[in-house]
């Protein structure tokens, strides 16, 4: 059982041996989706078990209209967005309000200046609202409105939410950089 | 640096097809979440609850055939069939007797059984073949007897008002043999028909099905008892009528799943064979090799056994499930491994490179199961019984060595910070089957500023 055809196929019969191949295949990258919407590695886990119960029960919608990839990517986000809502009431709800205005600008960065782990790290504390905004948008490639429509939020707070993450994620990463100068100095 | 990325750029570019390794607890749950809504959804290859479903309706079903079949049979049905057979000899002296009664004056015999003490041997034994005889003019069915009888291919031959023609005509003796009487579920039967004077021939199976071949072979399907009957006329249309069940068992159902676990102190991998099989008493697992025609290394005999990695041969392709049920009926299932062992040096692996941590030295020791990308040290499947590991410069200076799995090389000799540079390393040790691995390669040193 090679081909994505046979894997395909198998799943839709409920075949295990055809799921495990699907999950061996996929589940790293998709994990590394769920890692940017999560808090945590345990949260992402979950949404990643959660996403592959989905894919595997409703692989049968799958058209191959696209890439396989594509759709079991959307169930993760999905699922993502879902698993934020329900923990909404579990949560201690950040005050975005009190992340101040940041005085730096937007000089650039080069792209080895953080490692993988960093920028995960950065990204799950991110409080949860900028990140989910920011992920939709910048990573997915959403429009404000659809990101109203997914979070059920107000566009205009998907255009504020956004620009107030994409501050607050500068102001992290000038912070680390410049706790590693002084880490080598 | 010359080209300059906004925050957004960044981090898509940084994360972007990046990958993570999800914690083998994550297969099982996936599969254990699976476990109800894949059992109550429509899978062609999956157990479930339709297939269930089908199972109790067909078994309901059968339940009342065999009841009605019951109410219909006019003989109760014994529970021990025997297979006693009567020569035909038997049969025809017993007709013979049996006119022998009528031209001595009994005209208009409606009943004419053999009776009990025309013969001796009645109580020695229980048959389930039964026959009787009617007249297909008065169309009256009669009984024989309601004791079963020895001779139980006896017809009895009821003769209505009678003409001169029809007192000649030998009465057909209808009596049949099958190459079984019982078996597993598709059971196929041949029946032999041994009839004297038979000129037509009317088979019911019990089943709905019919034949008028002399001598049919037919495939009981589906589990159940059958009351098999042979009616057979005589060219003057008289007809008699046989009898004899046939016993169908069920055939249990091998059906099982391959989950994979943790086992042990150092929580090293194993498949549990997770056993759904149906009517079964008796399980016997192996392990199946390519050809798929031995069972090779590992076997067991209990309902759901633990399969371990070390267990697994190079050879191992598939696991196969023999169930036999109480009847010692018989069902094979095979399952793909879900994973390959190649040799025994696949069961260890070494990284290529390594990225020590620039704020000292450690001891090298890190907690099992951890990932640590500062320290040079293999995974493995199995935990081995012996381990030798030695990392030597391009010179061949050794600079580390440990007997120990769970210590790797931090990146330093003797506390000082090695060159970035590509090392040598041999390793070599045992598993706990015997085989053993004796392996080299290199491994790259990055000091990395970004630590």
């Amino acid at each position: 059982m090679n081909g994505e055809k046979d894997i395909l196929a198998g799943c839709i019969k409920g075949k295990q041996s055809a799921q495990w191949e699907l999950y061996t295949r996929y589940s790293r990258l998709l994990l590394a989706i769920c890692n940017r919407y999560a808090r945590n590695m345990d949260e992402a886990e979950d949404i990643l078990q959660e996403g592959f119960v989905k894919i595997f029960l409703n692989i049968k919608e799958f058209k191959g209209d696209g890439p396989l990839l594509a759709w079991m990517r959307r169930i993760m986000i999905n699922t993502a967005i879902t698993h934020y809502h329900k923990m909404l009431k579990h949560r201690y709800h950040d005050d975005l309000a009190e992340v101040a205005e940041s005085k730096f600008e937007d000089k650039g960065w080069g792209e080895t200046d953080f490692t993988e782990d960093e920028l995960f790290r950065v990204i799950q504390q991110m409080p949860d609202g900028y990140r989910q905004v920011f992920m939709l948008y910048a990573m997915e490639g959403y429009k404000h409105r659809e990101i109203a429509g997914i979070m059920k939020i107000d566009e205009n707070t998907s255009k504020s939410q956004y620009s107030r993450g994409r501050r607050w994620l500068q102001e992290r990463l000038i912070k680390l950089k410049v706790e590693r100068k002084h880490k080598d100095e | 640096m010359s080209n300059k990325l906004h925050t957004e750029d960044l981090i898509r570019k940084r994360l972007e097809g990046a990958e993570l390794s999800p914690s083998p607890e994550s297969w099982s749950a996936i599969q254990r979440k699976l476990r109800w809504p894949q059992f109550l959804r429509f899978y062609p290859g999956r157990f479930n609850i339709y297939y269930l479903g089908v199972l109790l309706i067909a078994a309901t079903t059968l339940v009342l055939l065999v009841a009605v079949n019951r109410d219909r049979g006019e003989l109760p049905v014994q529970e021990k069939e025997t297979t006693a057979i009567s020569p035909i000899e038997a049969s025809r002296e017993e007709a013979l007797k049996a006119s022998e009664k009528k031209t001595s004056g009994e005209n208009n015999t409606k009943e004419n059984s053999p009776d009990a003490s025309h013969s001796p041997l009645t109580k020695k034994a229980a048959p389930g073949q039964e026959t009787i005889s009617r007249s297909t003019e008065t169309g009256k069915e009669e009984e024989s007897s309601r004791e079963p009888q020895e001779n139980m291919n006896m017809p009895v031959v009821i003769f209505p008002n009678t003409t001169a023609e029809q007192e000649q005509a030998a009465p057909p003796v209808t009596y049949f043999t099958s190459s079984v009487q019982s078996g597993c579920a598709p059971l196929r039967v041949q029946f032999t028909d041994q009839s004297v004077n038979a000129s037509s021939h009317h088979w019911d199976f019990g089943t709905g099905e019919e034949s008028s071949e002399p001598n049919p072979e037919y495939v009981f399907k589906e589990p159940g008892r059958y009351m098999v009957s042979l009616s057979t006329t005589n060219h003057s249309s008289l007809e008699t009528i046989s009898r004899l069940l046939i016993e169908v068992a069920d055939r249990p159902v091998a059906d099982f799943q391959i989950e994979e676990g943790l086992k042990g102190i150092d929580n090293h991998v194993v498949l549990n064979l997770v056993n759904y099989s149906s009517d079964a008493s008796l399980f016997e697992w192996c392990l199946v090799d390519e050809s798929a025609a031995n069972c090779s290394a590992w076997s067991s005999g209990e309902q759901q056994p633990n399969l371990e990695l070390k267990a697994i041969t190079p050879d191992s392709r598939s696991v196969r499930l023999k169930v036999i049920s109480e009847y010692g009926c018989i069902d094979t299932t095979t399952m793909p491994l879900p994973l390959v062992v190649q040799s025994s040096d696949t069961r260890i692996k070494f990284a290529n490179a390594f990225s020590p941590n620039p704020s000292g030295p450690g001891d090298g020791s890190f907690v099992p199961g951890s990932k640590r990308l500062d320290l040079f040290y293999p995974i493995y499947i199995e935990v081995p019984v012996e381990f030798h590991m030695r990392v030597f410069t391009r010179r061949g200076e050794q600079i580390f060595e440990t007997r120990e799995i769970y210590q790797g090389w931090d990146g330093y000799i003797f506390q000082e910070p090695a060159p970035g540079d590509v090392y040598v390393w041999m390793a070599e040790g045992k598993w706990t089957d015997g085989l053993s691995f004796s392996l080299r390669g290199d491994v790259t040193l990055v000091w990395n500023k970004n630590w």
